[in-house]
C-alpha cells in the first residue's frame, strides 16, 4: 500500500483511540488502481466516529468518494440523480453548468455508471460511494440494497460502497440477492477515551489541565445520563464560562477546585434535566442562568390559553377517552347519581384490572363526546356550528385525533391526546372536580 | 322549461346554458344609474341613500385601517426580536462552526387559528426586509417529506423565477418547473446567487406555519436534511406553534432535537389586541357608529367563548355595520360631517324619527303644545332633532373620559366589582346607567376606603384625562373644569396633610391611649368609651375629610354623565343593537334551520300552499315535512308500516278513482315515501335497527 506511515499518523493524531478500525480499513481499500473490497458495512452508535474516520481518510489521501445520505434522498431516483451528479463534478474535465442528470431507474444507473467511469477515462482509481444511514434503504425499492452491495460487480468498474448504520447487518437480510459486506464495527468510546477526546477542544485562554479537569467533573455528572460524545461536547461548552467565572472574577484561581465546583454544581443539576432537548439556545440559556430574564424552558410552559367551550370539549373528549363508555351513566345522569346498573358493576369488576391511564386513550363516538359536554357545562350552550368547528380546531392543534377515516361522516371517531398534568391545569382554571368524573380516581 | 326564446331546441333532457339577452342590458344599465347604495325607504331622496353607503364605507375603511395599524404596532416588539435573533444566530454560526445547529423559533401564536394566515404574512414580509429567501410551509400542503423540499426550495426559487423573466445563462438550469429541486441543487443555486456577497450571506428562513399538524416523519426528515446542510446554508427555521412550546419534542425525537437550537418568540395574546381594539373603536368618541349592549356583548362573548380570534370579531363588527346603514334609514345622521342632512329630510323620514321610541319618549315629556309642534311642525322637528345630535355628540365626548376615569377607579378596589379592564366598565354602563348600577354603588362604597397611596394616583390620571378631554374639544367639555379644580384641591390637600402626618399620626395616637387606659372602671365603660373613640377619629381624620370629597366629587361626576345611552333620546340613529340578526347570521345552528325547515317549510320556499298552523299536518307539504311530522308522534321504534298507512291517509289526494288507477297511485306514493324515510335516515333522524323486523329506531327524542 501507497499509504506510507506519515499519512497513518496524520490520521491517528486527528482520529483519537480508532488505530484498529483505520488500518483495517486502509487495508481494505487496497491500492488506488487495484480493485477493492466491493462492499463494506460499518456500524457503530451515533458519535462514534463512523463519517469522521471516513472523510478524514478519503480526504488525507485524496480518493475519489461521494457521499450520499439516504434521508436527504428519500427515493431511489434521487439517489441515483446524486451519485451521477456528483460523479460529473468529480470527472478532470467538468463542465461548470453542465445540465442535471436524469435517471429514474436502476438500469439507466448502471449504464450511465459504466459510461462515466469507462469511456471518459476515470482514471483506474477505485470510486467510493458512502451511503449514510442506510437504514432507510430498507423502505425503499427492493431492488436497491442488493444492487449496491454488488455494484461492482454489475458496472464491472472498480467501485467501492461503504455502508453506515447505527444498526447491525442482520436487521438488513430480506428478500434474495444480497451479497454479504465486509463488516465492521465500530465501538462505543470508553469513558477516558471521551475525556481525552472532549479535552481536543480546550479553549488556549486557559490551561490544558484546567480543561481536563473540568471535563472530568462533567463526565462525573452527566456520564450516567448521556454518553453521546456530541451532547457531552455541547453541554461543555455551554456550562465551560459559568465554570470560568471565579477566575474570570479573580474570586479563585485554577489550584481551587472545590470553589470552583461549588459554584458549577447547581447549573449542572439544572442543565441535567434538559440534556438533549436544547429547548433554549446558548445565549438564553445565560440569560436563565443569571436568572435575570424571566425565561423559562419550553416544558416550563405546560398550560394553554383555550377559549372556553373548547376547554369543556377538550375535557370531555378527556373523560370520553378515559372512562369506560358504561359508566357513563354513573358520573353523568343526574337521576341516578349514586346507583350503579349491573352492567356497570360489572364493567367497573373488569375495570380494575386494567388502568386507562396505563392502557392509553380510547376512541370515542362524536355522538358521546358531545353528551358528556352538554352534561359538563353548566350553561345552556345551543348545538351551534361554532362548536363543531371547535371540535375541528381542537384536532388540528392535535389535542384530540381523529381516528375513523375522512370520509365517514356518520360517526366520527376521536382519540384525547393530552395528558392528565394538561388536563388537569385546564380543569383547574374552570374550577371543575376532574378527580369526581374519573373513573380510575374513584375506583382506587 | 321557460318557453319562447329562452327554451332550447335539444330534445334530450340536461342542462343548458342559456345567456342573457342583450335587449335586457340597456334597461339594467339605466336601473345601475339609479341604484346607488343600500335600498331606499319611501321619502328618502337618493342623495340620503347614497349618502348612507358612502358613511358606510367611510366609516368601515377607517375602523379597518386602525385595525390593521394596531395588528401590525402590537406584533412589532416580537417581529423586531424575531429579525434580530436571525441576525444574531447568522452570525455567530459562523463564528463557532463546531457547533452545526440549526438556529430555530419557536414562534408561539395562540390558538386563534383564523388570525394565523395574517399574522404569518405579516412576518413574511417583514423578514423580505432582510432576506429574498423565505418559505412557508404549511402541513396541508406538506404530507411527505418529498412535498415538504419541494414546497421549501420551489417557493424561494420560483419567486425570483417570476420577478425577472430574463433568467440569466447560468441559473437555466435550476428552474424549479423543470424538475425536482433537492437540497443540493438549492444549495448549488444558493450559492450562485450569493456568489458576490462575499462573507454577509443571507439567511434561508423556512416557516412552519402550523407545526403540530406536521407529519412527524417527515418533520424529522426535513430537520435532519436541514442539520445536513447547515454549514453551507445559513438555514433558519421558525415554528409556528399554536399551543405549548413542549410540542417540539412530542414531535421531534432527542436525536433531531440535538440538531436544534430553539429560542422562545410569544405573540402578543390575542385578548389584549381586542381590548385595544374596542379601547380605540369603541371606547372613544371618533366613531360615530357604536354597538349596542346586546350586540357588543355577544361578539365579545362569542371571542371569549368559541375562538378567540379577532377576525371573526371583525367580521361580526362589519357585519353589524353593513346592517345598521343598510337597514336604517335614519343612519344618515350617524356621522359627524353629515349632520346638515337633516335639514333635507322629507316627511316621511320625520315620521319615522317620530316612531322611533327615544323620541317618542322624549315628546311625551314634553308640554301640549310643544307635543303638538313636534308631531305636526317640520321645521320645529328639525330644530329639535339636531339639537339634540348636539346633544348626543357631547353626551359621548362626556361619557369617555369620565368613563375611562371611573375604570381607573375601580381597578384599584379589591375584588374588582366592576371588572379589571375599561371594557368590562364600558360594558355595565352600555347596559344600565350608573344610577341604577348595583356593582357601581358598591364600588363607590368600596372606593372611600381606599388608601391614600392607591386613591392619590387615580385621582392624578382622573385629572390627566380631563384635562386632555377640554384641551381635544375646549367648546365641548369645558364643564369638565370644576371637576378639576375640585380633584386638583383634594390632591394638594393629600400633599399637605402627608407632609403634617408623618409626626401628627404618632403623636396623636400615643396623646389619645392613655387618656382611655387611665379611666375605666368597668367593661362596659370601657366599651362606650372605644365606640366613642372610634367614631370620634374618624370624624376627625382630615385624610378622611377629604377622600370622602374626592370620592363625592368623583361620584357626582360619574352619575352626572354615565347615563346609559340607551336613556338618550335618537340613540337609534348611532347605536346598533340587533342582536337577534346578528346571532342569527353569525353562527350557524345547523340542526334548528333542519327542524325549521322540516317544521314549517314556509319558512324557506316561501310558498302560499303551505301556510298551517304550527303542528298540523297537510297533504300540500312536501314529502319528507309529513314524513318527519308524522314521525314525531312515534315512539323509539316505529312500525314502517303503520307510518307508510299514516303517510298514504295524509297525502292520498281525495278524489274517488277507478280502482286500477288507485294501485297506480299506491305505489307512487310508496315510492314517494320509501325516497322521504331515506331521506330523513340520511338526515339522521333515523336508522335502521335489528331489535324488531319492518322497525327503524329514532335517533331524536320527545317532539323535536
Amino acid at each position: 500500500m501507497e499509504v506510507n506511515d506519515e499519512v497513518f499518523d496524520e490520521i491517528q493524531d486527528k482520529v483519537l483511540f480508532r488505530e484498529k478500525q483505520i488500518s483495517t480499513l486502509l487495508n481494505l481499500f487496497n491500492r488506488r488502481n487495484s480493485c477493492s473490497c466491493g462492499s463494506i458495512f460499518v456500524y457503530g452508535h451515533t458519535a462514534t466516529g463512523k463519517n469522521y474516520v471516513l472523510e478524514t481518510i478519503f480526504e488525507k489521501l485524496q480518493l475519489p468518494s461521494i457521499f450520499v445520505n439516504c434521508v436527504e434522498c428519500f427515493n431511489a431516483r434521487l439517489m441515483y440523480e446524486h451519485i451521477l451528479n456528483q460523479l460529473q463534478i468529480l470527472q478532470p474535465d467538468c463542465e461548470e453548468d453542465k445540465e442535471f442528470v436524469r435517471c429514474d431507474n436502476m438500469n439507466d444507473f448502471i449504464r450511465m455508471m459504466k459510461k462515466c467511469l469507462t469511456i471518459e477515462n476515470f482514471s483506474e482509481e477505485t470510486l467510493f460511494i458512502v451511503v449514510d444511514k442506510c437504514e432507510r434503504l430498507r423502505d425503499m425499492e427492493v431492488n436497491l440494497l442488493p444492487t449496491f452491495l454488488r455494484l461492482n460487480e454489475l458496472t464491472g468498474c472498480n467501485i467501492c460502497v461503504v455502508f453506515i448504520s447505527e444498526i447491525i447487518f442482520e436487521k438488513f437480510r430480506q428478500g434474495s440477492g444480497v451479497r454479504e459486506p465486509f463488516q465492521m464495527q465500530f465501538p462505543d468510546y470508553s469513558k477516558s477515551e471521551l475525556l481525552e477526546i472532549m479535552c481536543l477542544d480546550a479553549p488556549a485562554e486557559h490551561p490544558q489541565a484546567f480543561y481536563h479537569g473540568y471535563c472530568q467533573l462533567l463526565l462525573s455528572v452527566f456520564y450516567n445520563v448521556c454518553r453521546d460524545l456530541k451532547e457531552l461536547s455541547y453541554l461543555a461548552r455551554l456550562n465551560f464560562p459559568k465554570y470560568c467565572e471565579p477566575i474570570t472574577n479573580g474570586e479563585a484561581d485554577y489550584s481551587n477546585v472545590k470553589k470552583l465546583w461549588r459554584n458549577i454544581e447547581p447549573h449542572l443539576r439544572k442543565a441535567m434535566s434538559t440534556v438533549f432537548l436544547h429547548e433554549v439556545s446558548s445565549s438564553q440559556w445565560e440569560q436563565i442562568q443569571e436568572g435575570t430574564h424571566g425565561i423559562k424552558g419550553l416544558s416550563s410552559y405546560s398550560t394553554v390559553e383555550l377559549p372556553f367551550y373548547s376547554k369543556y370539549l377538550l375535557l370531555a373528549a378527556y373523560l370520553a377517552s378515559h372512562n369506560p363508555a358504561k359508566t357513563d351513566r354513573q358520573f353523568f345522569c343526574k337521576t341516578t347519581a349514586k346507583k350503579m346498573t349491573k352492567r356497570a358493576k360489572v364493567a367497573a369488576k373488569f375495570g380494575v384490572k386494567t388502568s386507562s391511564q396505563m392502557k392509553g386513550p380510547h376512541q370515542f363516538v362524536l355522538d358521546r363526546l358531545m353528551a358528556i359536554f352538554y352534561s359538563i357545562v353548566d350553561e345552556k350552550v345551543p348545538a351551534s356550528a361554532v362548536i363543531l368547528t371547535q371540535l375541528s380546531s381542537l384536532v388540528t392543534l392535535r389535542f384530540l385525533s381523529q381516528v375513523s377515516a375522512n370520509d365517514q361522516l356518520d360517526s366520527p371517531k376521536y382519540k384525547c391526546l393530552v395528558s392528565l398534568d394538561l388536563i388537569k391545569a385546564i380543569a383547574r382554571q374552570l374550577e371543575f372536580d376532574l378527580g369526581q368524573y374519573l373513573y380510575d380516581f374513584i375506583n382506587q | 322549461m321557460a318557453t319562447g326564446a329562452t327554451s332550447t331546441s335539444s330534445v334530450s333532457k340536461g342542462c343548458f346554458v342559456i345567456h342573457p339577452q342583450k335587449v335586457s342590458s340597456s334597461r339594467k344599465r339605466k336601473s345601475e344609474g339609479k341604484y346607488v347604495g343600500f335600498p331606499r325607504v319611501p321619502g328618502e331622496s337618493d342623495e340620503h341613500c347614497r349618502a348612507r353607503r358612502e358613511i358606510y364605507t367611510d366609516t368601515w375603511s377607517k375602523v379597518e385601517e386602525l385595525v390593521s395599524s394596531l395588528h401590525t404596532n402590537l406584533n412589532d416588539k416580537v417581529f423586531g426580536d424575531l429579525l434580530e435573533f436571525i441576525n444574531k444566530s447568522v452570525s455567530s454560526n459562523k463564528r463557532c462552526r463546531v457547533k452545526n445547529e440549526i438556529p430555530t423559533g419557536a414562534f408561539i401564536t395562540g390558538v386563534n387559528m383564523p388570525d394565523h394566515d395574517a399574522i404569518f404574512s405579516q412576518l413574511q414580509d417583514n423578514l423580505l426586509k432582510i432576506t429574498p429567501y423565505v418559505s412557508r410551509l404549511c402541513s396541508k400542503s406538506c404530507p411527505n417529506i418529498k412535498l415538504i423540499v419541494k414546497e421549501a426550495t420551489s417557493q424561494i426559487m420560483e419567486t425570483e423565477y417570476c420577478v425577472d423573466k430574463e433568467v440569466e445563462p447560468e441559473f437555466a438550469k435550476f428552474n424549479p418547473r423543470k424538475g425536482n429541486i433537492t437540497f443540493g441543487i438549492f444549495k448549488q443555486w444558493y450559492e450562485l446567487r450569493e456568489a458576490g456577497k462575499g462573507d454577509e450571506k443571507r439567511p434561508v428562513v423556512f416557516i412552519l406555519e402550523d407545526f403540530e399538524s406536521f407529519q412527524p416523519k417527515a418533520l424529522q426528515d426535513f430537520v435532519t436534511i436541514c442539520s445536513l446542510y447547515v454549514d453551507k446554508l445559513p438555514i433558519v427555521l421558525l415554528f409556528g406553534i399554536a399551543t405549548i412550546p413542549a410540542v417540539i419534542h412530542q414531535l421531534l425525537p432527542r436525536s433531531i432535537s440535538s440538531c436544534l437550537c430553539i429560542e422562545k418568540f410569544h405573540a402578543q395574546a390575542a385578548i389584549t389586541y381586542l381590548l385595544e381594539v374596542i379601547d380605540r373603536i369603541f371606547i372613544s368618541p371618533e366613531f360615530a357608529f357604536k354597538l349596542g349592549p346586546k350586540v357588543f356583548q355577544y361578539l365579545y362573548e362569542n371571542f371569549l367563548f368559541h375562538d378567540f380570534s379577532l377576525q371573526n370579531f371583525i367580521f361580526g363588527l362589519k357585519f353589524s355595520m353593513m346592517d345598521h346603514f343598510y337597514g336604517n334609514p335614519l343612519s344618515v345622521l350617524c356621522s359627524k360631517s353629515n349632520i346638515d342632512a337633516i335639514d333635507e329630510f322629507s316627511h316621511e323620514q320625520l315620521e319615522i324619527v317620530r316612531k322611533s321610541s327615544s323620541f317618542r319618549r322624549y315628546a311625551e315629556q314634553q308640554d301640549r303644545e310643544e307635543l303638538r309642534l313636534l308631531l305636526l311642525d317640520n321645521e320645529h322637528t328639525i330644530k329639535v332633532i339636531s339639537e339634540k345630535l348636539e346633544d348626543m355628540n357631547s353626551y359621548h365626548h362626556h361619557f369617555f373620559p369620565v368613563l375611562r376615569c371611573l375604570a381607573s377607579l375601580v381597578a384599584k378596589l379589591p375584588g374588582y366589582p366592576m371588572g379589571k379592564k375599561c371594557r368590562d366598565v364600558y360594558e355595565h354602563c352600555l347596559k344600565t346607567s350608573v344610577k341604577e348600577l348595583d356593582v357601581y354603588h358598591q364600588a363607590m362604597k368600596m372606593a372611600v376606603f381606599l388608601a391614600k397611596d392607591e386613591l392619590v394616583p387615580v385621582l392624578e390620571k382622573c385629572v390627566e384625562l380631563l384635562n386632555s378631554a377640554i384641551k381635544k374639544q375646549e367648546a365641548i367639555c369645558d364643564d369638565f373644569d370644576e371637576y378639576v379644580q375640585a380633584l386638583k384641591t383634594a390632591l394638594l390637600k393629600f400633599e399637605e396633610l402627608s407632609k403634617q402626618n408623618a409626626s401628627m399620626t404618632f403623636a396623636t395616637f400615643t396623646e389619645a391611649s392613655p387618656k382611655i387606659v387611665s379611666s375605666i372602671t368597668n367593661r362596659f365603660e370601657l366599651q362606650e368609651k372605644l365606640k366613642n373613640a372610634v367614631y370620634n377619629r374618624k370624624k376627625e381624620s382630615p385624610f378622611e375629610k377629604t377622600r370622602e370629597s374626592a370620592i363625592s366629587t368623583l361620584d357626582k361626576m360619574f352619575q352626572k354623565y354615565l347615563s346609559c345611552p340607551a336613556e338618550q333620546t335618537l340613540h337609534e340613529i348611532f347605536y346598533y343593537d340587533q342582536a337577534e340578526t346578528v346571532k342569527q347570521r353569525l353562527s350557524g345552528h345547523p340542526r334548528v334551520a333542519i327542524q325549521t325547515a322540516l317544521n314549517n317549510p314556509r319558512y324557506y320556499m316561501n310558498c302560499s300552499c303551505c301556510d298551517i298552523e304550527p303542528g298540523s299536518i297537510q297533504d300540500t307539504l312536501p314529502d319528507i315535512s309529513v314524513a318527519f311530522k308524522l314521525h314525531l308522534e312515534c315512539g323509539r321504534l316505529i312500525n314502517l308500516y303503520d307510518w307508510l298507512q299514516a303517510f298514504m291517509t295524509v297525502t292520498e289526494p281525495p278524489a274517488k278513482a277507478k280502482k286500477k288507477a288507485k294501485n297506480d297511485e299506491q305505489q307512487t306514493l310508496q315510492a314517494r315515501f320509501i325516497q322521504a324515510v331515506s331521506e330523513l335516515q340520511f338526515l339522521g333522524f333515523i336508522k335502521a335497527t335489528k331489535r324488531k323486523t319492518d322497525h327503524v329506531a329514532r335517533l331524536t327524542w320527545g317532539s323535536c
